[in-house]
Order: C-alpha cells, then sequence, then structure tokens
C-alpha cells in the first residue's frame, strides 16, 4: 500500500477490501453481496440484472440527472423510488427492479425524452425495447437529439480536464455549448464528449465547440 | 521497477456489448497461457470489477494490465488512477478495444472475432514486454523565478510573486521609472487612463526589498531546463554574471513603428500614434485640427485595428477634453466595427468627435493638409482636411526584444510574434504558454490585457512552485529523453521540435549534444523516429515497444489481414465513432492506436512487413489538424521512404498507405478501411521467398541503422510545397530524383540467401 | 475590453479567489457596467479559478446578468396580467417592428434597448412602457414614439457626428 500525496488510498491492497464490510441484501427476491462503495446499479450489474441508463457512464462519475435507473426499494409496507446508479448499497434492502411503479416512471420518461429528443434513433430504440412507441407530449423542437444528460461536461471535466464545454441557460433554452457558443481554443478536439454521447447529438454540436487557432496558420507571413 | 514483465489480461464481458458476439471462453483460452492472469470480468470498470482487479494484481504480482474491453482514449485514465497506489504507473495499463473495434462492426462469426481479439491482445501483451517502464520523478524547482525582458509586463508578474513569497529575479534594461514610463507609451499609446497607476505599480514593485533586480542588465545565453536553468546576463560593464532560475518569465512588448513612404509619414505632421503620444506628452496639445487614421486594412493587418482605434479614441478624447475647438476626425475602414460601447457612443457625439467611414474598395490617399476617400453614401470622392494626420503604428518584435526572444528560443519561423500554435495535447499544456510569456510581442494587445497576462503568469508560475513544494509536482510519463552517449549534435531533433522542448546541453569536452525539458515536452515523439542516430527515446511509449506490438501483430495475421496505426486525435476516435454509429466495415483491418502517427519510426513500418503484413496504413488528422503541428507530415515523408524502398524491391508501393480522417466524419473511416483492405486483397501476399525476405530485412535494417538515409531522411521532414524547409531542396523533382539515388546507393540487397558472415561491412545480419 | 473594464481588475482584489465568489462578483461587474463583457468574464472566471465554460453556465442561468451590451437607453414595456389586457404585447409588438429589433436586443447603432418585463406595479396606468426610469402612463405607440425622438438628435447623420463635409 502507499501513501499518494499524503491521501490514503482505501481500495489500494486486498488486504483493506477483505476488510470492507460485505453488505448483503436483495434485488428481486434473490441474495446479493456488496462491498461498502458499490452503488445498486453496479452491483446489478455484476449479477446480470439489466437496469436501464442514460446518463450513467462508468468513465464519469454518475450523477442520476436522467432518473432511468429508477428501482423501487421496499421497507415493509411502504417503498419509494430511488436512483440506482447513485444509491449506495445498504445492508437488508430489497430493491425490485421489474415492478409496476418501476415501469411506471420509466414509461414516462421515455414518453417525455421521445418528445423533447425526437431526432434520436438511440432513444427511440430504448423506448420501443421498453414498450414506449408513442407520447401524448407535444413535441417542441423536431430536430432536438440532445437529452442534456450532461456526459459530454463531466467527461471534458474529469476525463480531460479542461471543462471546455457546459451546460448553458435554463429551462427551455437549455443546451450544451461552449462559453458564448464560439469556437473555442480551450477545446482540443480529442471527440472525448462524441465518443462518450449517447444519443448522435454531439456530432452535431462538436463543430461549434472545437476551436481553430486565432489566426489560421497560412494567414501568417 | 518492475522490468520482469508480469502480465494479467482482464477480458470484459460489457453486457451486451461484448459478450453475445465474441466467443470469450475462446478468448481467454487462447490467452491464458500466455499471459501471467487471465480472466472474464462482467465489467472491470466499475468498482466491482475494479476490486478483482486489485486483488488479482496482488496475488499474482502483476505488473502490466491489459484490460480488453471499450474505448480506451475515455476509459483509461480511470483504470490508471485506481491502480496507482499499487504501483502500476501510467504506460503499464493499456485497454484493447474489443468493443469499439471487434464486437460490433462486423458479421463475422464470435469465434472468428475472438481471433481477431486474440491477436490484438498478444500485440498489446508484446508492447508491454518491451517496455522499461520509468520510475514516478518529481520535477525540481531549483532556484528563483526569473523575469526578464523590458516589458511592462514584468511589474505585476513580480507584484503577483512576491505576494505569494515566491523568490523572483528581475533582470531590466533600466531601472528608471521614467524612462520605463516613456517606452511604456511607446508600445502602448493612448492609454492615459493606465498610466499613472502602472507608474505607481512599477515604483512599489523597484522599491520592494524583497525582490533581486539586476539594473542595466540584458540577457546573453540561456541553458538549462524547466527547474535548472542557468541564465548568462550581461551588465552594463560587459560582465557576465550566471544566474541560477527555475523558471523564467519574459516580458516582452511588440515595437511600434511607421509604414512605408505611400503613407506619407514624416514623424512631424503625419505621424503614428506614439508619436502623437509623445508630442502631447513634450509640447501639450496640437494647435490645429487632427485626423486620426485606422490604416491597419490598409497594412495588410485588420486584426489590430481595433487596438489602434481604441487608443485613437483615448487620444482624441483626451485633446478634445482639453481644447474642445480642436476639431478631431476618426477615419475608418467600413469593414471595421466600431469597438465603442454605448456610453462611449454618447460621450463621442457630446464632445463632438466625428467618425468618418471610408469605402473598402478605394485606398485614402495622403496629401499635404488632405486626404482624400470616398464616401460610402455618395461614392464621391471627398477630401478631409488635417493639420496633424495620425496613423495606426505597424507592430512587430524588433530589437532587443527579438534578440531576447531569440535567445529564449521563443522565435518562431512561421509566426511574427511569440505566440506558438503548439499542440495543445495535454490538459497541462493548456495555457502554458501564458506561465512564461507577457506582453504584446505575445500577440498584440492592450495595455490591460498585458498587466493581466503579467499577473496570470505571476500566479500560475506560483502556483507551480507551491505544486513543487508540496512534492505534487511530477514529470509527464510520455516525455522524450536524449541519450548522450548517442548524440552527435546535429541538431535534427530540434529543428523538427514543435513544442520547442528540445535545447542544446553544455557538456564537458566539447560537443553539443540535445536535450529534452520535460516539462516543456508534449510526447508527439517525431524526433524520435527522425534521430539518425537513435539516441532519442520516448518514455514508456517507445519505439521499441511499438515494434514489438507491429511485430507481433503481424506475424499473427491471417491471409488478407491488415495492421493500421491510427492516431488517438483522428484515426482512433473515428474508428471509435463509427462503432457509435452502428457502421459496418471489413474486420480484416487491425487497428493499433498510436499518440501521433509521427511518432512512427520507419523501421516499425518495415517490420509490419518483415514479420508478414500485406499491408499498413496508418490513418492520421488533417495537416491542418494536426495536434502535434507536423506530425503527419512528417509521417507521410516516412511513409514515402518505405514507398521508395518497395520500388527499389519490386513490391507493390500501393502495400503502405498513408490516410486522414476526421473523428467527426466516421463514415469517411469507413470507406478509407474498405478501400484498403479490398486493395490489400486484391494484391494478395507477399511472396514468401527466401529471396523477398532478404529484401524486407534489408529494408528494415536500413530504416533502422543506416545514419545517411535517416540523416537525409529527417533533413527533407515536411512535404515540398512548405516554405519553411530546410535543406538543400528547393526543386521538388530534382530533391526526389537525388534522394532515390542515394537509396539506390545504400540499400544492400544480398543476392543470396541467409549468410552467416556479414563480409560488405554495410548492414547487419537478421537473425 | 472597453475603458471600463479598467476598474474590473480592481473589483477582482476584493473577492478572494475562491469558485464560491463568483456570482458576487459577476454582480458587481453587471452593477458597474450594465453587463459582463467577455474580457471581464474571463478575468472573473481566472480569478476565482472557475473553468470559463462553468462561469458561463452561471451567468447565462441567471436573467439577472446581461452578457450583451446596453444601448443608451432602456425601454422596457411591461407584461404583467393588467398591462397585457390592456394592449402591452401590442406595444411591444409595434417597438419592435420600429426598432427591428426583438426583446432583449439592442438596435445596430446602440441606442435603445428594448425589453419585457413582469410587473412594474403600476397596473392603475396600464399599459406601461418604462423608458430610462421614467414611467410613461396609458402608453401608446405615438407617445412612445414622441419620447424616443426627445431623447436622442434624430437629424440624421449626425448620429455619430459626421461633419457635413
Amino acid at each position: 500500500m502507499r501513501y499518494l500525496q499524503g491521501i490514503l488510498q482505501i481500495r489500494c491492497c486486498p488486504d483493506h477490501i477483505r476488510e470492507i464490510a460485505v453488505i448483503e441484501f436483495k434485488i428481486n427476491d434473490k441474495e446479493v453481496k456488496a462491498r461498502e462503495g458499490w452503488t445498486i446499479l453496479e452491483t446489478a450489474k455484476e449479477y446480470g440484472i439489466d437496469i436501464p441508463t442514460l446518463c450513467h457512464h462508468p468513465a464519469v462519475a454518475p450523477t442520476g440527472s436522467c432518473r432511468l435507473c429508477m428501482v423501487e426499494l421496499r421497507e415493509g409496507d411502504w417503498s419509494k423510488l430511488v436512483a440506482s446508479c447513485i444509491y449506495p448499497v445498504k445492508k437488508g434492502i430489497t430493491i425490485y427492479t421489474e415492478t409496476p411503479k418501476v415501469h411506471n416512471v420509466r414509461r414516462w420518461i421515455l414518453e417525455m425524452l421521445l418528445a423533447s429528443c425526437p431526432a434520436s434513433e438511440e432513444i427511440r430504440e430504448l423506448a420501443q425495447k421498453h414498450g414506449v412507441i408513442s407520447t401524448r407530449f407535444s413535441v417542441h423542437d423536431p430536430n432536438q437529439k440532445c437529452l442534456i444528460c450532461g456526459l459530454c461536461q463531466r467527461v471534458c471535466e474529469e476525463v480531460v480536464g479542461l471543462s471546455a464545454i457546459a451546460v448553458l441557460d435554463r429551462g427551455v433554452h437549455k443546451k450544451v455549448g461552449a462559453p458564448f457558443l464560439r469556437p473555442t481554443d480551450i477545446c482540443v478536439g480529442c471527440g472525448s464528449c462524441v465518443t462518450i454521447c449517447p444519443t448522435d447529438a454531439m456530432q452535431e454540436i462538436f463543430d461549434t465547440v472545437r476551436g481553430k487557432p486565432e489566426l489560421p496558420l497560412s494567414q501568417l507571413a | 521497477m518492475h522490468l520482469n514483465a508480469k502480465t494479467g489480461v482482464f477480458i470484459c464481458k460489457c453486457g451486451d456489448c461484448i459478450e453475445p458476439l465474441i466467443d470469450l471462453n475462446g478468448l481467454k483460452n487462447s490467452i491464458k497461457d500466455h499471459a501471467d492472469y487471465c480472466d472474464i470480468l462482467t465489467q472491470p470498470c466499475l468498482t466491482p470489477g475494479m476490486e478483482q482487479i486489485i486483488s488479482a494484481i496482488s496475488q499474482h504480482n502483476l505488473n502490466r494490465i491489459i484490460v480488453a474491453g471499450c474505448d480506451g482514449r475515455i476509459m483509461l485514465k480511470k483504470f490508471e488512477k485506481a491502480l496507482e497506489p499499487l504501483d502500476i504507473l501510467k504506460g503499464q495499463v493499456d485497454m484493447v478495444n474489443l468493443r469499439s473495434h471487434v464486437a460490433a462492426v462486423s458479421d463475422a462469426s464470435p469465434e472468428q472475432k475472438a481471433k481477431k481479439s486474440e491477436k490484438l491482445i498478444k500485440a498489446a501483451m508484446a508492447d508491454m514486454k518491451a517496455l522499461v517502464p520509468t520510475e514516478l520523478e518529481r520535477a525540481k524547482l531549483d532556484g528563483p523565478v526569473a523575469i526578464v525582458g523590458n516589458g511592462i509586463g514584468a511589474f505585476p508578474a513580480a507584484q503577483k510573486l512576491i505576494t505569494a513569497g515566491v523568490e523572483c529575479v528581475l533582470s531590466l534594461e533600466t531601472c528608471d521609472p521614467k524612462k520605463i514610463i516613456s517606452s511604456l507609451k511607446r508600445s502602448y499609446p493612448g492609454e492615459r487612463q493606465h498610466y499613472d497607476r502602472v507608474k505607481q505599480m512599477v515604483e512599489d514593485v523597484l522599491g520592494n526589498e524583497k525582490l533581486t533586480i539586476m539594473a542595466d542588465s540584458r540577457l546573453k545565453k540561456l541553458i538549462g531546463v524547466t527547474g535548472d536553468y542557468t541564465m548568462v546576463i550581461e551588465d552594463s560593464q560587459g560582465n557576465e554574471n550566471f544566474i541560477k532560475a527555475s523558471m523564467i518569465i519574459a516580458a516582452l512588448d511588440a515595437k511600434l513603428y511607421p509604414p512605408g513612404p505611400e503613407f506619407g509619414h514624416d514623424g512631424q505632421t503625419v505621424l503614428i500614434q506614439p508619436e502623437m503620444e509623445a508630442q502631447i506628452d513634450q509640447m501639450g496639445i496640437p494647435k490645429g485640427d487632427v485626423v486620426f487614421w485606422i490604416s491597419d486594412y490598409e497594412y495588410g493587418t485588420p486584426d489590430f485595428a481595433g487596438l489602434s482605434t481604441k487608443s485613437a479614441w483615448s487620444m482624441a478624447k483626451h485633446i478634445k477634453e482639453a481644447s474642445a475647438s480642436t476639431q478631431i476626425i476618426i477615419f475608418y475602414n467600413q469593414m471595421m466595427t466600431l469597438p465603442l460601447s454605448a456610453t462611449e457612443r454618447g460621450l463621442s457625439r457630446k464632445l463632438g468627435i466625428s467618425w468618418v467611414p471610408y469605402d473598402k474598395a478605394v485606398r485614402p490617399t495622403v496629401q499635404d493638409g488632405y486626404i482624400t476617400f470616398c464616401h460610402l453614401k455618395d461614392h464621391v470622392e471627398h477630401e478631409i482636411s488635417w493639420d496633424f494626420l495620425v496613423l495606426s503604428p505597424r507592430r512587430a518584435i524588433r530589437g532587443q526584444e527579438q534578440i531576447t526572444a531569440r535567445r529564449l528560443g521563443f522565435i518562431h519561423k512561421e509566426t511574427p510574434f511569440l505566440t506558438g500554435h503548439h499542440a495543445k495535447v495535454r490538459p497541462e499544456m493548456i495555457g502554458r504558454e501564458e506561465t512564461y510569456i507577457v506582453g504584446s510581442a505575445r500577440y498584440p494587445c492592450d495595455l490591460q490585457e498585458t498587466l493581466n497576462q503579467g499577473r496570470k503568469a505571476g500566479n500560475k508560475n506560483a502556483e507551480m512552485v507551491e505544486k513543487s513544494n508540496k512534492l505534487q509536482l511530477f514529470i509527464p510519463r510520455n516525455v522524450c529523453v536524449v541519450d548522450p552517449t548517442k548524440c552527435v549534435g546535429c541538431g535534427q531533433c530540434q529543428e523538427l521540435c514543435d513544442c520547442g522542448g528540445i535545447g542544446v546541453s553544455e557538456y564537458p569536452g566539447g560537443g553539443l549534444p540535445r536535450m529534452v525539458d520535460p516539462m516543456v515536452c508534449t510526447g508527439g515523439g517525431t524526433c524520435a523516429a527522425a534521430c539518425p542516430y537513435n539516441a532519442l527515446v520516448l518514455q514508456n511509449n517507445s519505439t521499441d515497444q511499438r515494434e514489438a506490438r507491429v511485430a507481433t501483430l503481424s506475424k499473427l495475421l491471417e491471409p488478407g489481414e491488415v495492421v493500421s496505426l491510427a492516431c488517438v486525435w483522428g484515426g482512433l476516435p473515428a474508428a471509435d465513432h463509427a462503432y457509435s454509429k452502428k457502421l459496418t466495415y471489413d474486420p480484416a483491418i487491425h487497428i493499433l492506436g498510436v499518440p501521433c502517427v509521427g511518432q512512427i519510426d520507419p523501421s516499425v513500418m518495415a517490420r509490419a512487413f518483415l514479420d508478414g503484413a500485406p499491408g499498413l496504413i496508418l490513418i492520421g488528422c488533417d495537416p491542418e489538424e494536426c495536434h502535434h503541428s507536423f506530425g503527419i507530415d512528417h509521417a507521410w515523408n516516412r511513409v514515402n521512404l518505405i514507398k521508395k524502398l518497395f520500388s527499389l524491391c519490386g513490391f507493390d508501393r500501393r502495400r503502405i498507405a498513408l490516410a486522414h480522417a476526421d473523428l467527426n466524419k466516421p463514415e469517411e473511416f469507413v470507406k478509407t478501411a474498405n478501400a484498403f483492405t479490398a486493395l490489400i486483397k486484391a494484391l494478395g501476399p507477399i511472396e514468401k521467398t527466401q529471396a523477398n525476405q532478404d529484401k524486407l530485412k534489408s529494408i528494415y535494417h536500413l530504416c533502422k541503422d543506416n545514419n545517411r538515409i535517416r540523416t537525409l531522411l529527417s533533413a527533407a521532414l515536411r512535404r515540398p510545397g512548405e516554405k519553411t524547409y530546410r535543406g538543400d531542396q528547393k526543386h521538388a523533382l530534382a530533391f526526389d530524383k537525388d534522394f532515390n539515388q542515394a537509396l539506390e546507393e545504400e540499400y544492400d540487397y544480398p543476392e543470396s540467401a541467409l549468410f552467416e558472415e556479414d563480409t560488405s561491412g554495410k548492414g547487419v545480419l537478421y537473425v | 475590453m472597453t475603458t471600463s473594464d479598467q476598474h474590473i481588475d480592481e473589483l477582482m482584489d476584493q473577492y478572494p479567489p475562491k469558485p464560491e465568489y463568483l456570482i458576487g462578483l459577476l454582480q458587481d461587474i453587471q452593477d458597474q457596467q450594465g453587463y459582463i463583457s467577455y474580457g471581464a468574464m474571463l478575468l472573473a472566471s481566472e480569478h476565482t479559478k472557475v473553468p470559463l465554460s462553468q462561469a458561463y453556465s452561471v451567468a447565462t442561468f441567471y436573467q439577472s446578468f446581461r452578457l450583451d451590451p446596453p444601448g443608451e437607453h432602456e425601454i422596457k414595456v411591461c407584461l404583467g396580467t393588467a398591462c397585457h389586457l390592456n394592449g402591452g404585447q401590442q406595444l411591444v409588438d409595434g417597438l419592435s417592428r420600429k426598432l427591428q429589433i426583438e426583446p432583449g436586443e439592442t438596435t445596430d447603432d446602440m441606442m435603445f434597448t428594448l425589453s419585457t418585463v413582469n410587473c412594474v406595479g403600476a397596473c392603475a396606468i396600464a399599459p406601461v412602457a418604462v423608458v430610462d426610469e421614467n414611467y410613461h402612463a396609458g402608453a401608446t405607440m405615438q407617445k412612445l414614439e414622441r419620447e424616443m425622438r426627445k431623447v436622442i438628435d434624430l437629424s440624421s447623420d449626425k448620429i455619430m457626428g459626421e461633419p457635413n463635409a
């Protein structure tokens, strides 16, 4: 085990990992074993239980913004819905991933997404997979693909380290872009945002973000 | 460190992205006997999987990790961060992209895809075996921060450094505040709202006891690397002082000078802005009407018009406020948008300053007491009378600033100012330039901006010193290192280097071997690929590693399969995005990612063919997009060398190719991949005869060891059309003929089969 | 940068260089300059060590920050309930046509900025338009045009003081 920068890395040694408590709980009435620090989603994936997600990507920290990963947590007669991508595992909880409540949430979210991102093939396919083929909501912008999940912003901040883009404005005007909506020199054109984007919305936004040097080389004489 | 590689391969199921499409059990079986550990994990990138990897590493003492999963471009960092505490440093973890490059991009069977995965993984394992990992080194900052140059930016920088408690040395030509301010007025005319407070700042800095000031001095020479500089500073008596410094801030301002005679400049009635400023200072408000002509468009430098306008406006305001009867006109090209706020426009109207736009198609002509121009309203040529005509200044780096800049290694052939288009390839490189150069010599700007740059540089340097004191400043992992025992001092690497990281080291006993400044090096690696004597090594990502990877892959290829080297900025993301867009292409192409195709040594290219690859394609960026400035162009020259050698040997030149890709156009990448694989399939393999093997061996050795050809090649790097081209090449055709001739002379094709002894003394045997 | 940026860097020094002070700093800049210019935004983001994209995100999120320079004269038309019922929207449309700008924009010569507000609390005199802090009761297009002519010198060539050459 090594001290790096004076900060103790807890999970760097198997002895320590063994010391971290094993947490037992249930998913869909099945006993599962996890460790402290895992989320419900991570445990489910480890056990091959499928939970749909959109704003989750292993490269960046989860934020729980799309809410598609909601699962039902029951305690006695009472239950609540939690976002499995950020909810930490706890001893003795009972989680259900395919109840009417959960299906209802997914249906609502997918219907809303179909209305807000009508141009996205990926969302249409995901919706179809969960039995949602039409939406009762009116379409605001028929060309919209971006669901403002924030993955692009997170990857640029956490993985690339540049924060070249962010989610701007509010309400119906919310959009992803570079500062001042102008191509920016801060962007290095690595394409990580395009790679991580769950739809192909970033492809179109990308060219408005990646910056050219102030003066094109050919103009300098 | 861990020189004995113990490799662990972790294969990812990745939900339904990999497992159903590739026969993972078959893959594991084919790998497990070759690796020290091999297992299939549900999802290695999530916490459960990460814990399993860590356990495996500790149990089996693994020190090379390969995760066969998805896009390393975004995922690798997570693994590097998680495994660093286990002494697995950057360079010791690698990812093979099964998801985006194998699983869904073709209709091959799961067994066939497992075979392809096996080849890619084994190639990665060979790379890891050839890796000689370096220790995690701390960057040492030894000495004070030195501020040189006569730019006004030196003072805010010094202020910030003093506030942060960082030791600094200031080397100035003059310590007289009056002279400094009058020089300031010549470089930044018309900014009188700042002059007083800048004067105050200058006096504060000069009076500060914590600062070491070398007066009447100038920089004569600079030796060393970041953290360990030695500056030779000449004082007024001509004595040389050797000063140690950890970092340097260069404060340089551009010179403002008059235009050519066609503008009628005489320095008395037809002036440039700094001259008018000086006149106002010395003789007061000019008596007579003043016309300010914003002539930057006519100089061919429209980008500076805004700057000139603001100075003109400031001077116009001053004159008008002092003498309301003076008629002032600001005369500007119609293409310019006035950089004035609403308040300023209101003020201008109140003061009665006129703004007259002229037709851009007709250049105004200066005459004695008049200037003629074409009015936009009526297209008639009007005349404006003047007693004083103030032109925009021309801007350039001249005189002492130019000398200092050159001595600091800043002069770029491609730009007239000091701002370079250095590759922004690592986040810590962003804004690096702001750390060491401030002032309008970097790029013309106003005084406000220069002061801001000075503050920023002071802050950034202070931050670096703080980081270093906290032992948190490390040398980046992928930087080049020169072996001084092999370096002959030819300087080719320095010529080619796009980041300015290569300098001269002074060695006792003569000779001028080069050395790399690890804090500046961007890891472009073209220097290492170009060095005629193989004296440069790109740490943790060396030519040896790449050669091992390419060789292993080539040996495992089946007929019709090709190798591709794709750069991380162009070809590789294009391939990754082809998967996101659910495109398919011929699975015969096997893609290996590299940071830049410009770092691929021609010997690596030759090795691919030597070990059985029928085709090799390098996929890089467009020339104007290359993140290492000229990497793609250098790759062009090297690919061309192989083509020439193929011609000599009777092999089809098309077997090696260079392609360009845009990460946002994956459909185009698919076209490239399919076209090349189709071509190679049609060509068939290179016949496996003894003669052909010998030819390929000779090609390989020529590329690797022949100093003459490597020297010629690196001297010729750039495409023939480029003007900043070094070497003898003036005529594209003549050059090519000469180079071909040299190749013919150097290429050594043994007519017979393998022989044990090398009697010719030319090449080395390949066994 | 405009000359008013001179004070911006003095403003910076009043705030510690930490992210939590970004909004306070932006508010001060807004008060002083009337808007947050590109240069000021850069300075603020550098000073508080917030990435530029995030600083811009904060500035666009809040309605009270404007990012484009205001014109010399601001016309605010109230669209609160009473004013709306009394023809407030028609006023906005008329002014928009006359000035050739949308609400929120400024004319090219930077004379007028047109904006709509939610309620100025003067419902008895609806519809209300505020021109440079002067409240106009029962506003009509005619009244507002007269008002606009009063505040500027409308002799056409003299907008920027061009001489009659």
